[in-house]
């Protein structure tokens, strides 16, 4: 039987019509999410603040799936811009205090900031994602802590999310570059859920051209990424 | 609506393009806030009928939008000729922010 479409038109076809559902879904969770934070006004329970944190990490996570098809799940670099890391940072940390404080986990940003050519939202959604895998990470008796940190070098900075209940390797990066929705299972329970997030910030990291990297400090482990600075756009 | 309220801001919903310019045309509005995606038109197309009437050229908008700015492809410079004042990514802005944002935007009252 011959085919109406070659391969090649099928996966295009079937790309964007995923990318319209991912669209057409934040739809009834914008509203949940809008809803619960009214109901919070009269009614601020634990519970009511739950809905409203899964249906807005959700939303995060669909706007993760675009960003990653807008850059064809890495082979394309996003449309680059000048951005503050620090800015970006501050942002994510302030998306995630909530959750994290409803957790029992503790956040510490230690950032020096650099201007960097990057694109804000990849650049933004990758450290979302990174500093969901350290909230999510492996059970530890102690409190939870994650650091997001930045590391000035001569001409790059390197931003990592390290905490001390994620110890993601070199392997499981490479693992997570290979998820064909077969090797997430091998992942999902070292990680607390599917390894999608890993899998995402690793796309995500090699549309803005730099790689996941395995990261420890001070007893801390997780992972980060290196951007380069331009000289130029450094402030004076 | 019901966050406006709480707010001692009065607001008028309008559901689709013609109801709005019907209901503008009825009450001027201080400030606009809108989505893009709206029943059978298509946002932008209606900020520039909007923005078609003289009376109405001074009007600041929000946009606060299903669409983020990355999608939308607009620069800085077309979002100020249209008068678009803030522009909102509807599910990473809290109603808290949204509110601020209107409160802050108005156009100042003529004495």
């Amino acid at each position: 039987m011959q085919s109406h479409f070659e391969d090649k038109n099928f996966a295009q076809m079937s790309n964007r019509l995923l990318a319209s559902l991912a669209r057409e879904l934040k739809n009834p969770l914008i509203l949940i999410a809008r809803q619960a934070e009214l109901e919070r006004n009269n009614n601020p329970s634990p519970a009511v603040g739950s809905i409203q944190r899964t249906a807005e990490k959700t939303l995060q996570l669909i706007d993760s799936y675009l960003l990653m098809a807008q850059s064809e799940y890495g082979q394309k670099t996003l449309q680059l811009e000048t951005v503050g890391v620090g800015s970006v940072i501050y942002d994510v940390a302030s998306s995630l205090r909530e959750s994290m404080s409803a957790q029992g986990a503790e956040l510490e940003v230690a950032v020096k900031d650099a201007n960097v050519m990057t694109n804000r939202e990849g650049l933004k959604t990758a450290i979302w994602c990174l500093s969901e895998l350290a909230i999510n990470g492996e059970d530890t008796e102690s409190k939870n802590k994650i650091r997001i940190q930045t590391t000035r070098n001569a001409d790059s900075v390197t931003i990592s999310v390290l905490s001390n209940g994620m110890d993601i390797t070199s392997k499981d990066i490479n693992s997570a570059k290979t998820m064909q929705g077969v090797s997430h299972l091998a992942l999902g329970t070292k990680l607390g859920d599917s390894g999608i997030r890993l899998a995402i910030a690793d796309i995500l990291t090699a549309s803005l051209g730099c790689s996941l990297q395995a990261k420890k400090k001070n007893g801390l482990k997780g992972l980060g990424f290196e951007l380069g600075i331009s000289k130029q756009l450094q402030l004076v | 609506m019901e966050a406006f309220d709480a707010h001692e801001i009065s607001a008028v919903a309008a559901h689709n393009a013609q109801d709005a310019i019907k209901k503008a045309d009825e009450n001027t509005p201080d400030i606009i806030v809108m989505e893009l995606l709206i029943p059978r038109h298509n946002g932008l197309e209606f900020i520039h009928e909007f923005r078609s009437y003289p009376e109405w050229l001074d009007i600041p908008i929000i946009l606060y939008s299903n669409i983020s700015r990355e999608e939308l492809g607009l620069e800085d410079s077309n979002l100020y000729e249209m008068g678009i004042v803030r522009y909102l990514y509807k599910p990473t802005t809290s109603l808290e922010n949204l509110i601020k944002s209107a409160e802050s935007s108005f156009a100042p009252v003529d004495i």
